[in-house]
C-alpha cells in the first residue's frame, strides 16, 4: 500500500508509556551506562596509545555514546512500541468533525490527525443528546446555557466544565444516549466498538490491557473515544495519517551525534602524534568534535529535511504505482470511510485510534458543500449539491458490505488478469490503459 | 488529502458520449439497460405496452482499483427520437423526487441498480437512461447511458422508411450530422492483462518534479492504477512511482473504431431532404423545434427472412460531440409479411 507507515505497532503487553513508570529513568539509566561502558573503553584505549589516560576524550566518548544510546532507544520506542496493536486493517465509516490537524512545532511527528463521528450517529443527533442533558434543571449537567438552541453556546458550556465532569457528560451521552437500548435494539450499534470497549470486539489481551470506560473507572476512565468540545460536541474516533517528521528529526540528530563521536576519537588519536598535554587534547577534540557534529546536522537538516515527513503532502520516497497526483480537500462535515489499524497510542492519552491511515474514501459531501472541483455533466445537476447518502441512514448491512469491498481492495494482490465480456469490456473502458 | 491515501472510484456504464470521444463506435443498444416486467421476464425497449409496470435494471461498473462506495444511481425516461431533453424519472420518491439508488461497487465489480417504472396511459416510444454519480469520480465523463432502440420489418427489395423525431434542445439553430453504421457489440470476451507503463513512470525525485502535475493529471485520468504489493511497498526502492494498469483500450479502439462498421455497400440509407456532405448527412432544427427525419433504408434483394440489420443512427453537433442517437433493427421478413 501506499501509505507511510513508519510506526510499527506492539502486541499488548509489550507497548508502553515512556512518561510512565519510571521508563524515562530507565532509558537514562541504560544510555548511562552505555556511555560509561563506552568511556571506559576510550580511557583502556588512550592508555594504551599514549600511555596516559586522556580524561577529557573519555569522558567526551562516554557523553556521545549515552545521547546515541538515548536517541537510539527513543526512537525505536516511539515508532516500535508506543502503540498497542488492537487490530490490523480495520474500517471505519463516519462524519468528518473538524478540520484536520498537523503535528508541527519543534520535536512534532508530522502526522495528520482528523476526527471521525462513527456512522450512523449525525452531528445534530449527538448535539440534540448533548442539549437534552445539559439542559435538565434537576440534572447533574445543568442549567444550560442561557440560549440552549445556539449550537455555540453548548460548545461553550461543555467546554468550560472541569475535567471530571466533562467525561462524565461524554460517557453519558455515549453509555446512555447514543448506545441507549432502543438505539441498540434498532441495530445502529454496529460500530460501537469504537465508542466503548468491546472484549470480543478488540481481543482479549488488548482488553486486559487497556483501561477501563465505563462510569464505575472514574475519575480516570480511558473512553474508546475522545471530544474536544471547543471544536465539537461529537465525540470522534481519532485516526492518524502518519508522517516520518520526528524520524527525521531523530536521524539527523544521529547522524550529527556519530560526526561528532568519529572527530573526536580521530581528533583524540591525532593528539597521540602531538605532545598535547591531555587535558588540552580532550578540550580541543571536544570542541572540534561539537563544531563537526553541529555542521553535520547542518547538513543532515538540509539533506533530509524533516518537513518532507509531514503528513499530507504528497509523498516521492515511495514507489507507488497508485500514486496519480491526484490530492483531494475534504471538509467538516463530509461523509468518509476510513482503513488502516486500529491501536492504543499508550503516550497519546491512551488514544484509541486507526493508524495509520492507509486509504480515505469519500462517501458523501456535506450537505451546502462548496462546488466539486470536477466538471459537471449535463444530466445530472439536479440535487447535486446534496448529500444523497447521509450516514445517518447507513444500516449495519450497509456498512458490512462497504468494508467488506475496501479490505481486499487494500490488501490483496492486484490480479494479474481479469476477464470480462467485450461489453463489459467497452463499459469500463475509461479505466485501461 | 495525499495521494497516497486518497481513493478514487469510476462508478460507469456504457457511456455512448464517452466511447464515441474515445473514437470507439456505439450502438444505442445498451448493454447495461435491462427492461423487464415485474416479474422479471426480460422485455424489448420496443415493445413496451402504455400504462404498464416495469423495471429497469441498470448495471453500473467501477472501473478502478478502488471500490466506489456509495454511488447514487438514477433512471429516466424519455421521448424516443434524438437529443429529447424531455426527461422525467422512471420511479420517484416519497418526496416527488427522482428516485435514487445507492449502491457500493469493489474494485472492478459491477452490481444492479433496480427501478420500477410505469409507463405513461399514452402510448409511445421512449428512450431510457441510467446515470450514476459520485463525488470523487475519477472520471464524470462514463456516467450516463442511453437505451434507444426501435425495430422495423422490411421485405427483400423494398425501402423502409423510419422517421426519427430529432430535437434540438438549445436557443439557437444547430447544425447536426447523422451518420448511420452497423456496428454491434461483439460477444466475445476480452482477458485484460496488467501492464506496467514503463514511457509514465517516474524513478527519482528531480524526474517527478520535472514531471508536471498535468502530465501526472493525465496519468490520473486514464485511470487504471494498482496496489502495491506488501513486498513492493517495503522494497520503496527509490524516489518516484510506477505506473500500472489492466491493458486494453487501444485494442479496442482499433478492433471497435469507429469508420470502421459502414454498411454493406448494397444496402443504401438515404435521408430524402437531405444533403450528404464528408461527415455525414446534414439535419439543421430550429431552436426548441423537433424534426420528424426520415431515413429510407434499401434492403437489397438477395437478403432474405431472418436477416437483420442493425442501423445506429447517430447525431454529432459540428464539433464532432455526440448529441443523441437511435439504433434500429430492421428485420427482413418474408414478402406477405408486411402489409
Amino acid at each position: 500500500m501506499p501509505y507511510r507507515d513508519v510506526t510499527k505497532c506492539a502486541p499488548p503487553g509489550q507497548s508502553y508509556a515512556m512518561t510512565a513508570s519510571g521508563n524515562i529513568a530507565w532509558l537514562l539509566i541504560q544510555s548511562a551506562i552505555g556511555g560509561t561502558i563506552a568511556g571506559f573503553l576510550g580511557a583502556v584505549v588512550s592508555q594504551a596509545l599514549a600511555e596516559s589516560i586522556m580524561w577529557g576524550c573519555a569522558a567526551g566518548v562516554a557523553a556521545y555514546a549515552s545521547l546515541l544510546i538515548a536517541i537510539s532507544e527513543l526512537k525505536d520506542w516511539y515508532y516500535n512500541r508506543r502503540l498497542m496493536c488492537i487490530h490490523e486493517d480495520q474500517c471505519a465509516i463516519g462524519t468528518l468533525v473538524d478540520v484536520p490537524l498537523l503535528s508541527l512545532g519543534a520535536f512534532g511527528d508530522g502526522d495528520m490527525k482528523f476526527d471521525l463521528l462513527v456512522a450512523p450517529f449525525g452531528q445534530n443527533e449527538v448535539r440534540d443528546y448533548f442539549r437534552d442533558r445539559i439542559t435538565t434543571p434537576s440534572g447533574p449537567f445543568g442549567p444550560g446555557p442561557a440560549d440552549p438552541s445556539v449550537d455555540q453556546n453548548l460548545v461553550n458550556y461543555v467546554a468550560d466544565f472541569p475535567e471530571d465532569k466533562k467525561n462524565r457528560l461524554y460517557i453519558t451521552v455515549v453509555h446512555q444516549d447514543m448506545l441507549s437500548a432502543a438505539n441498540r435494539a434498532s441495530g445502529r450499534d454496529f460500530q460501537d466498538h469504537y465508542l466503548v470497549r468491546d472484549r470480543v470486539a478488540m481481543g482479549q489481551e488488548a482488553y486486559d490491557h487497556s483501561d477501563g470506560d465505563t462510569p464505575a473507572d472514574f475519575p480516570s476512565p480511558n473512553p474508546m473515544f475522545r471530544a474536544d468540545p471547543h471544536e465539537t460536541l461529537a465525540p470522534y474516533l481519532h485516526c492518524e495519517l502518519e508522517g516520518d517528521r520526528f524520524a527525521r528529526i531523530m536521524d539527523n540528530i544521529t547522524v550529527a551525534l556519530w560526526t561528532g563521536l568519529i572527530a573526536l576519537i580521530t581528533i583524540c588519536v591525532l593528539c597521540t602524534a602531538v605532545p598535547l598535554p591531555p587535558l588540552l587534547c580532550g578540550l580541543l577534540a571536544g570542541v572540534g568534535a561539537q563544531i563537526l557534529a553541529f555542521l553535520a546536522w547542518l547538513i543532515s537538516q538540509l539533506v533530509n529535511d524533516p518537513d518532507d515527513g509531514i503528513a499530507g503532502q504528497e509523498d516521492a520516497g515511495i514507489v507507488d504505482p497508485a500514486y496519480d497526483g491526484d490530492s483531494a480537500t475534504i471538509y467538516p462535515g463530509d461523509s468518509l470511510a476510513i482503513h488502516g489499524d486500529w491501536i492504543m497510542d499508550e503516550e497519546h492519552g491512551k488514544y484509541f485510534e486507526l493508524h495509520p491511515v492507509k486509504a480515505v474514501y469519500l462517501v458523501c459531501r456535506r450537505r451546502g458543500g462548496a462546488a466539486p472541483p470536477w466538471e459537471v455533466i449535463q444530466d445530472l445537476t439536479d440535487r447535486r449539491a446534496d448529500c444523497p447518502y447521509p450516514l445517518t441512514a447507513v444500516t449495519a448491512r450497509d456498512a458490512a458490505t462497504i468494508c467488506r469491498q475496501i479490505n481486499p481492495a487494500e490488501t490483496a494482490v492486484v490480479q494479474r488478469a481479469i476477464e470480462r465480456t467485450h461489453a463489459q469490456a467497452l463499459s469500463v473502458a475509461a479505466g485501461l490503459r | 488529502m495525499p495521494p497516497q491515501v486518497n481513493r478514487r472510484p469510476d462508478p460507469c456504464l456504457y457511456s455512448q458520449s464517452y466511447l464515441a470521444s474515445q473514437g470507439i463506435a456505439i450502438t444505442w443498444d445498451n448493454p447495461d439497460i435491462r427492461i423487464t416486467t415485474p416479474e422479471g421476464a426480460p422485455i424489448s425497449s420496443t415493445s413496451l405496452a402504455p400504462d404498464t409496470d416495469y423495471v429497469i435494471e441498470g448495471t453500473i461498473h467501477n472501473a478502478s482499483f478502488d471500490p466506489a462506495i456509495g454511488v447514487v444511481a438514477r433512471s429516466y425516461f424519455r421521448s424516443w427520437g434524438i437529443d429529447f431533453a424531455d426527461r422525467q424519472p422512471t420511479e420517484l420518491d416519497g418526496n416527488g423526487e427522482p428516485a435514487e439508488r445507492i449502491v457500493h461497487i469493489g474494485a472492478w465489480g459491477q452490481t444492479i441498480a433496480t427501478f420500477k417504472w410505469h409507463t405513461p396511459a399514452l402510448a409511445g416510444h421512449y428512450c431510457v437512461t441510467v446515470e450514476c454519480h459520485h463525488p470523487a469520480d475519477r472520471e464524470p465523463a462514463n456516467n450516463v447511458g442511453q437505451e434507444n432502440t426501435d425495430v422495423v420489418e422490411a421485405r427483400p427489395g423494398s425501402s423502409a422508411r423510419i422517421t426519427v423525431p430529432f430535437f434540438n434542445r438549445r436557443a439557437r439553430e444547430r447544425d447536426f450530422r447523422l451518420n448511420v453504421d452497423e456496428y454491434e457489440i461483439p460477444k466475445s470476451h476480452v482477458e485484460l492483462t496488467l501492464e506496467r507503463m514503463s514511457g509514465r513512470s517516474v524513478h527519482n525525485r528531480a524526474q517527478r518534479d520535472k514531471n508536471t502535475a498535468r502530465s501526472i493529471e493525465q496519468d490520473a485520468l486514464r485511470g487504471a492504477r494498482i496496489r502495491l504489493t506488501d513486498a513492493h511497498r517495503r522494497a520503496r526502492l527509490g524516489e518516484g512511482y510506477e505506473v500500472f494498469g489492466y491493458a486494453g483500450r487501444s485494442r479496442l479502439a482499433a478492433e471497435d473504431g469507429h469508420g470502421n462498421f459502414e454498411l454493406e455497400q448494397d444496402w443504401v440509407v438515404t435521408l430524402p431532404g437531405h444533403e450528404r456532405g464528408e461527415n455525414g448527412w446534414r439535419v439543421v432544427v430550429s431552436p426548441g423545434d423537433t424534426e420528424m427525419i426520415d431515413v429510407v433504408v434499401d434492403v437489397p434483394e438477395r437478403s432474405i427472412p431472418e436477416d437483420r440489420k442493425v442501423l445506429n443512427l447517430t447525431a454529432r453537433d459540428r464539433f464532432g460531440t455526440v448529441v443523441g442517437g437511435v439504433t434500429v433493427i430492421l428485420k427482413v421478413v418474408a414478402n406477405h409479411a408486411v402489409p
